[in-house]
């Protein structure tokens, strides 16, 4: 996750962050970094995510009632918040992954037909 | 709220984490710590930017829900469009109101003065009536005071060119003046030591506003000015909005303290030492009163040891206009205080009205707090539109009631600006709590799933409308105190009305003019007997006559008086009155016996003098006093030849008091300002003369100065006082309370008869009589009257007591005033009650049935 620009690398669609981050958190509470960490990791640094942006994501998932928060103590003995899922951004997170899911597979049909394969 | 306050908290720590485990992570990369961190901030983006979307995302979701509530409001609103102008309007009458009092308040009571520290000014006991004798005796050591100044206000003539001679209020003072009031001027300079002395090089302080209209240039200072026939050097140019002692003065010139010199006619005011309060005076009070005692004599009437007191500043300056206003926004509170009550129970009848709607959105999740705050937005809409009318209200109100109250100089400084709306606006927010008060606590009471099944199978829901009871208690209460206080004040006025003045105050004309710089004592006369002859030819004028001072004025001459074989009389001062002939007769003074002034009365005939009744029986009791001779008054005897009806020649309210009457033509002195008097002609209305007069006094004495043109029946009601000015405003708010209380009581009475149709038309199809059910009804609305009546003559007895100081021959609480307003609100009650209680009675039984 670094800002380098490489033709290799390709940049978020708009809301899938929040979806990534759903999906990160389903392993259990984290804290900011290790959520961007998690991401970095999964996608084997293909995705291109300004580690900034992750913020503003996490607060508004916690306004809509999928993420939730705990204080506690980071690493470097820093006050820093772990954020959790909550059960309706559990049903949330099943629910976006089978759209996304589908909808993946439909511009993939569209894209690559099965005749031309 | 809470929750996005918990999230945002810990932002920046969270940022800073994160920053600081990707630096770590790559020095455990292998990067050097300043690569690392660089790195690691360029990862991250723009840190301000991440912060500022994270409380983007919590400050849209306040504002949509607002916007959403708002425009569910406007769309509710609208769809009840009486409803909502209802509550507009009544809001806005109470809003403006208010705000237009406080406007005057703020302007003329809450302003600070135009003096440094007038917490440390006071004003002497015994006010226009020092002299310079006294002061120069104490000056300079008056116990507990820094520094003393005298002064007087005197009118001056100014004359520009051949313009028409006017006259402006002057403070004439001491030296100290300036110094005492800690103002100082804004061109040139103050008083100095030495400007006060007899035969000092005349000066004049100009105010800002006379500096303006003689062209306001820089160079005024040592320029001339001639006011009276003196030319003055201007000294100085005090800012715009001061004042001293009021508005109205135009220029500050300095007293020749001349020693020895006994006119009792000048007012005194200090600055207390540093460590002295003001309020708390009295015992240096009276040790100057103990100064002045071992000095001199006085005589019973005029003893200043007697209560010595210092009043501060604003008390003494202020204080006589504080209760009229106060009175006035009292009124306008107990208005506004009507109107929310009038509204919330608008408000509280859509609650249940709209219970059904209220009670699905609970049904289908919607918490009560979402409820309560469309309630809130909704109310916020109506408050602002009331408030945005209110201070429009306000702006015109304001002026006209600084014409209306008893302001005097002050009339002027209450204007119009900004400030109105930022009066209204915190008002009508105010207006719109208290008004959703009433609903919100019934929304949290009330059981909003019952509400739905209860529709369902109707029937008895006779219970309930308790607040709404409540409110047209209060509502009732409030109505009461206001007509109570207004009928209290009008029973002051007409008492006031009813004393006999002693003169016919209607046909009489009344110009005061100052004549100055004419001559000797001969010259004098002459001038003023020409002027009154010319003014006795005006067309429509039927007698013209002076006098030094007019009846209900109050404040003329007193001289003493002796009697022969009447001793000790020579230190009791009565009324004096130098008049021409004819003056009685103009002013409708009846005669008793003998003759009054006449044209024989001249200089060289034996003095004359016409005494009233009150002088004739107190000293005269049991004796004929017709050709008896009266001395006393510094000049030859004087024998009496007449007696005339007691006039109000000092206060209304004074009981009679010996007054004499005598011949101008026949006295040692001429005073330089006179009251000139025209009686009209039968049918002819005396202020058509006064045109005609100021004309013909600048043709036949130019130098002459009018300084005001007035009737007599203007100064009578001037002398009945300010009571007389605020019974017509409170008079007109009462109309207004009782119109606002009846819509009320209608509301509210006519509600619940609508809630209990059903079960009425139930027992009416059985055969119950519909007039039993009308009975039942107004009987209802009767309770809520009464005991709102009750209520309110118990707050009456509280608010009438602001009124106290105007009230003349009537008890703050008076009975008849209580009964009467209780009363007038019992039969606007039943009236508004019995409406929607024939309504109720009459009502085809099956039309209610087959309803919902």
């Amino acid at each position: 996750m670094s800002t380098r620009r490489s033709p290799e690398r390709v940049e978020l669609l708009q809301g899938t962050l929040d979806l990534l981050v759903l999906r990160t958190l389903r392993f259990g509470p984290a804290h900011g970094h290790a959520i961007a960490k998690a991401i970095e990791r999964g996608s084997d640094d293909v995705l291109l995510v300004e580690q900034g942006s992750l913020y503003p994501a996490l607060h508004r998932l916690i306004e809509r009632g999928f993420v939730t928060f705990d204080d506690g103590t980071s690493e470097n003995n820093r006050r820093a918040k772990f954020y959790r899922l909550t059960p309706k951004g559990r049903r949330q997170l099943d629910v976006e992954t089978s759209k996304w899911e589908a909808l993946a597979r439909a511009v993939g049909r569209i894209l690559r037909p099965a005749g031309q394969q | 709220m809470k929750r996005a306050r918990r999230a945002l908290d810990g932002l920046d720590d969270d940022i800073r984490d994160h920053i600081e485990s990707e630096t770590q992570d790559n020095i455990d990369r292998g990067m050097a710590p300043e690569e690392a961190r660089r790195q690691a901030m360029l990862a991250f983006g723009n840190v301000a930017l991440a912060k500022e979307d994270a409380r983007a995302v919590w400050r849209w979701q306040w504002i949509e829900q607002l916007v959403q509530d708002g425009r569910y409001a406007v769309r509710s609103l609208r769809r009840r469009p009486a409803y909502a102008l209802l509550s507009i309007l009544t809001l806005a009458l109470g809003i403006g109101g208010t705000a237009a009092v406080y406007g005057v308040a703020r302007s003329v009571l809450l302003a600070p003065l135009p003096f440094a520290h007038e917490r440390e000014l006071g004003v002497f006991w015994k006010k226009t009536d020092w002299t310079h004798e006294e002061y120069l005796h104490i000056r300079g050591r008056v116990p507990g005071f820094r520094q003393v100044a005298l002064f007087r206000q005197r009118d001056v003539i100014v004359r520009e060119g051949d313009g028409p001679a006017r006259l402006v209020r002057v403070v004439s003072a001491s030296a100290e003046l300036f110094d005492v009031l800690g103002a100082g001027p804004v061109l040139g300079r103050g008083f100095i030591a030495g400007d006060d002395v007899p035969h000092a090089e005349p000066v004049a302080i100009l105010s800002f506003g006379l500096w303006q209209e003689l062209g306001g240039s820089p160079s005024v200072v040592g320029a001339r000015v001639t006011l009276d026939a003196v030319p003055r050097t201007v000294v100085g140019v005090m800012p715009r909005g001061f004042w001293f002692p009021d508005p109205a003065v135009r220029a500050w010139i300095p007293e020749p303290l001349t020693p020895g010199s006994r006119n009792w006619n000048s007012t005194l005011v200090g600055r207390v030492a540093p460590d002295r309060d003001v309020r708390a005076m009295e015992a240096e009070a009276a040790q100057l009163a103990a100064m002045l005692g071992a000095r001199f004599v006085y005589a019973a009437q005029w003893d200043k040891t007697r209560s010595p007191r210092i009043t501060p500043v604003r008390d003494d300056l202020l204080g006589p206009m504080r209760p009229a206003i106060l009175a006035t926004l009292a009124a306008m509170v107990l208005i506004l205080l009507i109107g929310c009550a009038n509204v919330a129970a608008l408000v509280l009848g859509q609650v249940e009205a709209r219970a059904t709607e209220f009670a699905v959105r609970a049904a289908l999740g919607a918490k009560r707090l979402r409820l309560a705050q469309q309630l809130f937005v909704e109310m916020l809409l109506v408050a602002t539109g009331a408030g945005a009318i209110g201070a429009a209200l306000a702006w015109a109100g304001i002026t006209v009631l600084s014409g209306a109250l008893p302001l005097g100089a002050w009339a002027e400084s209450a204007t119009p600006d900004w400030r109105v709306f930022a009066t209204a606006m915190p008002i009508a927010m105010a207006a719109a709590l208290l008004v959703l008060l009433v609903p919100t606590v019934s929304l949290w009471r009330g059981d909003l799933r019952g509400v739905l099944s209860r529709k369902r199978t109707g029937g008895i829901q006779g219970r309930g409308g308790r607040l709404e009871n409540v409110l047209v208690i209060a509502q009732v209460a409030l109505a009461v105190m206001m007509a109570a206080g207004a009928t209290v004040l009008a029973r002051s006025v007409a008492n006031l009305y009813g004393v006999e003045p002693g003169v016919r105050t209607q046909g009489v004309a009344v110009v005061d003019v100052v004549l100055r710089g004419v001559g000797n004592r001969a010259q004098q006369e002459q001038a003023w007997t020409d002027l009154v002859r010319a003014l006795g030819e005006v067309p429509g004028a039927q007698s013209a006559a002076a006098a030094q001072q007019l009846p209900l004025r109050g404040g003329g001459y007193r001289m003493g008086l002796r009697i022969a074989d009447q001793p000790g009389l020579q230190e009791l001062a009565t009324e004096y009155r130098i008049v021409t002939p004819g003056y009685l007769e103009s002013l409708g003074v009846e005669l008793r016996q003998g003759r009054t002034i006449g044209d024989g009365d001249r200089q060289g005939a034996e003095r004359a003098v016409v005494i009233n009744a009150a002088l004739a029986r107190k000293y005269f009791a049991g004796v004929d006093p017709i050709g008896k001779l009266l001395g006393g008054d510094g000049a030859a005897p004087s024998r009496i030849v007449g007696i005339v009806a007691d006039a109000a020649e000092t206060r209304l309210t004074d009981a009679p008091e010996p007054v004499r009457y005598v011949a101008l033509a026949q006295m040692p002195w001429i005073d330089e300002a006179q009251s000139l008097v025209l009686r009209a002609q039968p049918g002819i209305d005396e202020t058509t003369l006064l045109e005609p007069a100021r004309r013909t006094i600048a043709r036949v004495a130019p130098t002459a100065a009018v300084q005001q043109t007035t009737i007599l029946h203007r100064v009578h009601e001037i002398a009945i006082g300010p009571a007389r000015q605020i019974v017509v405003l409170l008079s007109l708010m009462t109309a207004l309370s009782l119109v606002l209380g009846a819509t009320g009581v209608y509301g509210v009475v006519a509600h619940y008869a609508v809630r209990r149709r059903r079960d009425w038309a139930i027992r009416v199809a059985l055969g119950l009589p519909g007039t039993r059910v009308v009975s039942r009804v107004v009987r209802h609305g009767a309770v809520l009257v009464a005991t709102g009546v009750v209520a309110g003559w118990a707050g009456a007895a509280l608010l009438t007591r602001l009124l106290s100081s105007f009230l003349y021959g009537v008890s703050a609480v008076d009975s008849v005033a209580f009964a009467a307003a209780g009363a007038a609100l019992l039969a606007v009650g039943a009236v508004a009650a019995f409406v929607p209680a024939w309504r109720a009675g009459m009502a085809d039984p099956l039309l209610a049935l087959r309803e919902e």
